[in-house]
């Protein structure tokens, strides 16, 4: 059973809020362990002047291995213009291996390009208690 | 009424597109929360500069999205020095909510680069295209 909402949710961040430049930042693992269902969402604030080289998913059995990329998940890549917008992957996680990142590679502009992108992970065999297994400082059910 | 697996039939808003914030409160875009019964709002921070915000985080709401007041009790911890790359949730019934929802961040007199998200969920009728659920495209893998 799922919750109502997104209450027993956890998120995981991936690229904390950051700029970059012309180089594919570095994503940190998702763990996906415990949970069915995974949702990715990349997040643009203001690009730069050049468009994205990449925007896409790739998953790896250990957390330091060798992640290979997912198929089906290359997003059509983000262009200067598309500046406060969000992309998203849904993925049953079945049919996954345990640890996801993503690939953001925006392209050589004058200036960086701000990004964030975090992963919500849903229908969990064991409910998470607490907020740090919810991976969240601090949460407030109002 | 059924919760569809997960986020699946959620809608998503960015209040704050990842951004770089100094000094003064940042300027939240609007959550419309109508079609849905309930939100959940996610605040990210990326490198936070050497000081700490002036307040914390909270959230105000409004009927006609334009005179905001402070929702009591959503004072959710004010982010310092040391809190980076990290989440700042708020579950919320809506229900029990006025309409539109903003989030308050005041960063202290330093860089800090943010970001956050709405998340609605529980809608009375499905998103059934990447506009409805807020996404610029999406992927079911």
């Amino acid at each position: 059973m799922s919750f109502a909402g997104n209450q027993d949710s956890k998120v995981v961040v991936l690229l904390a809020p950051i700029g970059i430049d012309d180089a594919a930042a570095t994503s940190l693992a998702c763990d996906c362990l415990g949970f069915h269902y995974a949702t990715v969402l990349f997040m643009t604030g203001l690009t730069d002047d050049a468009d994205y080289d990449a925007l896409s998913l790739e998953e790896c059995d250990t957390s330091g291995g060798t992640y290979a990329a997912i198929t089906g998940s290359a997003h059509t890549d983000p262009i200067t213009t598309q500046d406060g917008l969000v992309w998203r992957w849904d993925l049953d996680l079945r049919k996954r291996k345990r640890f996801l990142k993503v690939v953001a590679d925006p392209g050589d502009g004058t200036a960086d390009s701000l990004a964030a992108c975090l992963a919500i992970l849903s229908v969990p065999d064991i409910e998470p208690q607490s907020a740090a297994d919810l991976g969240v400082v601090a949460r407030l059910i109002l | 009424m059924m919760n569809l697996g997960a986020t699946q039939g959620c809608k998503f808003k960015l209040l704050l597109a990842p951004i770089s914030i100094n000094g003064t409160a940042a300027t939240s875009l609007s959550l419309d929360c109508q079609g849905f019964k309930y939100a959940t709002i996610l605040f990210m921070s990326g490198l936070i500069g050497a000081a700490n915000f002036d307040a914390a985080l909270s959230l105000t709401e409004s009927d006609d999205d334009s005179s905001y007041a402070a929702i009591s009790g959503s004072g959710n911890g004010t982010p310092g020095d040391s809190s980076d790359a990290l989440i700042w949730a708020w579950h919320l019934d809506c229900r029990k909510r006025k309409r539109y929802m903003q989030l308050v961040a005041d960063p202290g007199a330093v860089a800090c680069l943010v970001a956050c998200v709405g998340i609605l969920s529980m809608a009375e009728e499905m998103p059934n295209s990447v506009t409805e659920a807020g996404v610029t495209a999406a992927l079911f893998l």
